[in-house]
């Protein structure tokens, strides 16, 4: 049985939080009112993910994040953000948190993403050992419109990058996590030829409103070609999809935020990865992700 | 004008769970009155970052339970804590003390 923490001053935010991951998932849950309790359970109990909020008295969610990277790097930290958090947040992101699920979107998002990180850390047929000894790899996937098939190849390449000498275990499920948001963005905005406002933020509901169209031309016909190349030294996604693409030049990365009116997916792109550039079409983009230090 | 609870974002908020949705307001009922204490002591001491976390706190488990309207002067206390400033906090201040117990009868009654 997985073991989380929640780290939240609010008594009914963490009755919240709790209750969906325990009823949803089934895992045991410790909740936690600051960082300092937190840090106490964590350092006995060593949990499978630390999931926190950002504004607390005392040691807050930022510095809480921090102590976990420097003596428990190994533990995933999933931030719960708010509305006039953003900044923090951002901040907190480019710091080593794995995730966030903004607080309005929690029955939505959480358990999917807590479930998606723990079946990160314990991947695995293949022994983690091997990887390591894993020099170099370029591989190619043509992929159909099934959310099924990305978090397969996902799965696949992160453990590939244990072979990549990244900060700290955790890195890796964060890389794998930006992959992962661009490749749902080929699915639906591209191939499926979504807008943001047709996309809602349940993946079942999402998947079955678009059920129909993946049974119809053009869109049945299309596919999303993944290319990595993971050495010792970076790793390179470039992830195309045959959708008709956006206006590049309407990207303005500087205001590309945890707004949480937004998606998540460009923020965990351009949080995580150490490049993001998309082609002229819009319908290709390439991820580097460097070796640390 | 009359605040009114939404139900159907309240539930939705714990995918329509109601005993989690009866836990977290119980939980609510018992902290909410201590955070609304907070906010004249953070006015009596100018203490601007308390009125900005307690206005956060209270907006965020506001929203959870669908008392949008409530989290509107909620957040109103939070902004007004983000720019450094506890000036003006009183009057919002009365108005929530004021629009409190009616949420609380709103809330109590799902839980009976």
């Amino acid at each position: 049985m997985s073991r989380i923490v929640v780290v939240d001053d609010a008594h009914s935010d963490r009755t919240l939080i709790s209750g969906l991951l325990s009823r949803e998932l089934g895992c045991k849950v410790q909740t936690a009112e600051n960082g300092e309790a937190a840090l106490d359970y964590i350092d006995a109990e060593r949990p499978d993910v630390v999931l926190t909020g950002l504004q607390m008295p005392g040691m807050d969610g930022l510095a809480l994040l921090q102590t976990i990277k420097e003596e428990y790097p190994m533990i995933p930290v999933v931030l719960i953000t708010a509305q006039g958090s953003e900044d923090v947040a951002a901040t907190a992101m480019k710091a080593g948190a794995t995730s966030y699920v903004p607080k309005r979107r929690l029955a939505e998002d959480l358990s999917r993403t807590v479930q998606r990180i723990i079946a990160g850390t314990t991947d695995g047929s293949v022994p983690p050992q091997l990887m390591h000894r894993l020099e170099y790899s370029k591989c190619q996937f043509v992929l159909s419109n099934d959310p099924n098939q990305i978090t397969a190849v996902v799965t696949h390449l992160q453990r590939m990058l244990r072979c990549l000498p990244l900060q700290d275990e955790s890195e890796r499920i964060r890389v794998g996590l930006a992959l992962e948001a661009a490749l749902s963005n080929a699915l639906f905005h591209g191939n499926m030829d979504a807008s943001r406002d047709q996309l809602h933020p349940d993946e079942a509901t999402r998947s079955a409103t678009f059920r129909e169209r993946w049974n119809q031309k053009p869109w049945c016909d299309r596919r999303i070609t993944l290319t990595a190349d993971i050495s010792r030294q970076k790793a390179t996604f470039v992830v195309k999809d045959e959708g008709n693409g956006f206006d590049t030049t309407k990207l303005d990365t500087s205001m590309i935020s945890l707004d949480t009116e937004g998606g998540r997916g460009l923020p965990l792109m351009f949080t995580i990865m150490d490049f993001v550039g998309f082609n002229k079409v819009g319908n290709e983009v390439t991820l580097i992700r460097n070796r640390a230090g | 004008m009359s605040f009114t609870v939404d139900w159907d974002a309240a539930l939705g908020s714990v995918n329509n769970d109601r005993s989690l949705l009866k836990l977290v307001i119980d939980a609510f009922l018992d902290e909410s009155k201590q955070l609304l204490e907070r906010i004249p002591a953070a006015i009596d001491t100018h203490d601007a970052d308390l009125l900005k976390r307690t206005g956060h706190t209270l907006k965020g488990t506001m929203l959870s339970l669908g008392a949008v309207e409530w989290s509107a002067v909620a957040r109103q206390i939070e902004e007004l804590g983000t720019t450094g400033s506890t000036e003006g906090a009183d009057a919002l201040f009365i108005e929530l003390s004021q629009r409190m117990p009616e949420l609380w009868r709103q809330l109590k009654t799902f839980t009976v």
